[in-house]
């Protein structure tokens, strides 16, 4: 079977990038990516990009064309909408089309154009339109966060949770996004901050929230026969796996499991063939505090209810037995939706490769990546080995 | 939303009408053209009922567009007496004083005005279950 390897990465730093259109995300990343193996982009014959929602955000379509047509390329390009699961869903397509042996070298591409759109509660409506039945949950009233918070009541009911295990979610991603370059908030967050912050939707806190931010994350996939040409420098993609959910929350028997993360990962570490225990690292969809608790008790990394009280002792900050979020995750290295999915790739390539810097999780052989979209109605987890 | 889609859902935002399965019987919300069960298409009109009780809510501080002005406002999860459940506002009653478990009913209220021309949107909202006269 062919080995599929990433063997180059290029992101933007994540910010409100008021100079930068959407456009010009896509393509930054993706020559970077390109730029830093000395790969010529007539060598590429294919591309993935993923997007949420450029047309709503920057009232431009064809985003995956658009960029292909403006670096002079007319290889096969897709555009894959998965909301802010679209990154990993376009890599997950990306690994598929090389392990079939229908491609040798691709590109994919995630990106988001945010900041152009300005007011919280419009550029909010438009991630609740892709993410919740618009008809019988968004129209009702109800808000992403609201049900994130609907899961967080029924995680501190069932488990007990705290208020203060998940604002150290927050408080251990910002240690993380300080050391990492490409970080929106490489700041050190407070717990008090986190607990004073403005109520949202109850129990969650604004700064328990990933922010609005644009940012163009890109990583290259190849056979590793290809991938030898360029360089001996790659990591090897050993496992995707993907499963949903029912899509309105109202239809799921239990909010404190996120059943399509569970069985995503038992996909994937099957393919892989590994366990939780041999996992070094993990890069998850901390899109609210209670969603990173949630995901790493589904991927297996600690026992069912375990999330709260794993962050809390530290387990998952660099220094733990288990680091989740090396790069700072949604709430420091930033959420531009699209963008994700691959920055998440971008993060695990470095520590695999021992060139994450201050962030280095040292001896780091294998990682997760784990993105989902909404409340995990779709959920992607990929595994990765030096 | 526009005027044709406000039509085509007003029985079930206006009545909690919907369509039951003649084949297996499973009563689908929202009422789906398709048996999402066995998958047959020989569905028949069905009454959802008009009371169940809140199973988990939360109170929103901070809402999306149109409902950003009415914070802070309680949604929640309601089981209907058929099983059936639904994501819904609770109204007529203060934030502090609700509780899992209470006994809802569903009523018919205001969800949001459209700008200066766009529709004025109604549809179903549960308040707690009123005392039998």
């Amino acid at each position: 079977m062919t080995q599929v390897v990433v063997l180059s990465t290029g992101m933007t730093k994540f910010t409100d990038a008021y100079e930068f259109g959407i456009r010009d995300l896509g393509m930054q990343a993706l020559t970077r990516a390109l730029n830093n193996k000395s790969i010529n982009k007539s060598d590429l014959d294919g591309l993935f990009v993923g997007n949420m929602s450029s047309q709503a955000f920057t009232e431009q379509g064809l985003i995956g064309p658009l960029i292909a047509a403006d670096l002079g390329m007319d290889i096969p390009v897709t555009t894959v909408n998965l909301a802010d699961a679209s990154g990993a869903s376009a890599f997950r397509q990306a690994y598929l089309s090389v392990k079939s042996g229908q491609h040798d070298l691709v590109a994919v591409v995630g990106v988001e154009k945010v900041t152009d759109m300005l007011g919280l509660p419009l550029l909010q409506g438009i991630y609740a339109m892709n993410v919740l039945d618009r008809r019988y949950e968004g129209q009702q009233g109800l808000t992403l966060a609201s049900a994130y918070a609907l899961m967080a009541q029924e995680h501190q009911r069932k488990y007990g949770t705290t208020h203060e295990q998940r604002a150290m979610v927050a408080v251990k991603n910002h240690m993380n996004g300080k050391v990492n370059p490409y970080a929106q908030f490489r700041n050190l967050l407070k717990m008090e901050t986190v607990l004073k912050s403005k109520i949202v939707a109850d129990p969650l806190r604004l700064f328990e929230m990933s922010a609005a931010g644009d940012g163009g994350a890109a990583v290259l996939l190849a056979s590793e026969k290809i991938a030898k040409q360029y360089t001996d420098e790659y990591i090897y993609v050993k496992g995707s796996g993907q499963a949903s959910m029912p899509f309105r929350i109202s239809d799921r028997n239990d909010l404190t499991e996120l059943l399509s993360v569970k069985k995503a990962a038992q996909n994937a570490y099957g393919q892989a063939a590994i366990e939780p225990k041999h996992i070094h690292l993990a890069e998850v969809h901390d899109s609210v505090t209670i969603s990173e608790i949630m995901t790493i008790e589904a991927l297996g990394l600690v026992k069912p209810g375990e999330g709260g009280t794993a962050t809390e002792e530290g387990r998952t900050k660099r220094d733990g037995d288990i680091p989740v979020n090396t790069s700072g995750g949604l709430k420091a290295r930033g959420a531009p939706f699209g963008a994700v999915g691959v920055a998440q790739v971008v993060e695990v390539y470095e520590q695999l490769l021992g060139i994450a810097g201050d962030r280095q999780i040292p001896d780091a052989e294998i990682a997760i990546t784990e993105n989902h979209a909404g409340t995990g109605v779709t959920s992607l987890v990929h595994v990765f080995s030096r | 939303m526009t005027v044709p889609d406000y039509w085509r859902l007003k029985d079930t935002r206006f009545r909690l009408m919907g369509v039951k399965c003649a084949e297996c019987g499973h009563a689908n919300f929202p009422p789906t053209v398709v048996c999402p069960k066995c998958g047959s298409e020989n569905l028949e009109e069905y009454q959802f009922p008009h009371e169940g009780v809140l199973t988990n809510f939360t109170v929103v501080y901070q809402g999306n567009q149109q409902y950003n002005y009415q914070v802070p406002y309680v949604i929640g999860i309601v089981e209907l007496t058929d099983g059936t459940r639904l994501t819904s506002q609770i109204t007529d009653i203060d934030p502090e004083d609700v509780k899992i478990g209470m006994p809802v009913e569903f009523t018919l209220r205001k969800y949001y005005v459209e700008g200066d021309e766009g529709i004025i949107m109604y549809g179903y909202k549960f308040r707690p279950k009123l005392k039998e006269a």
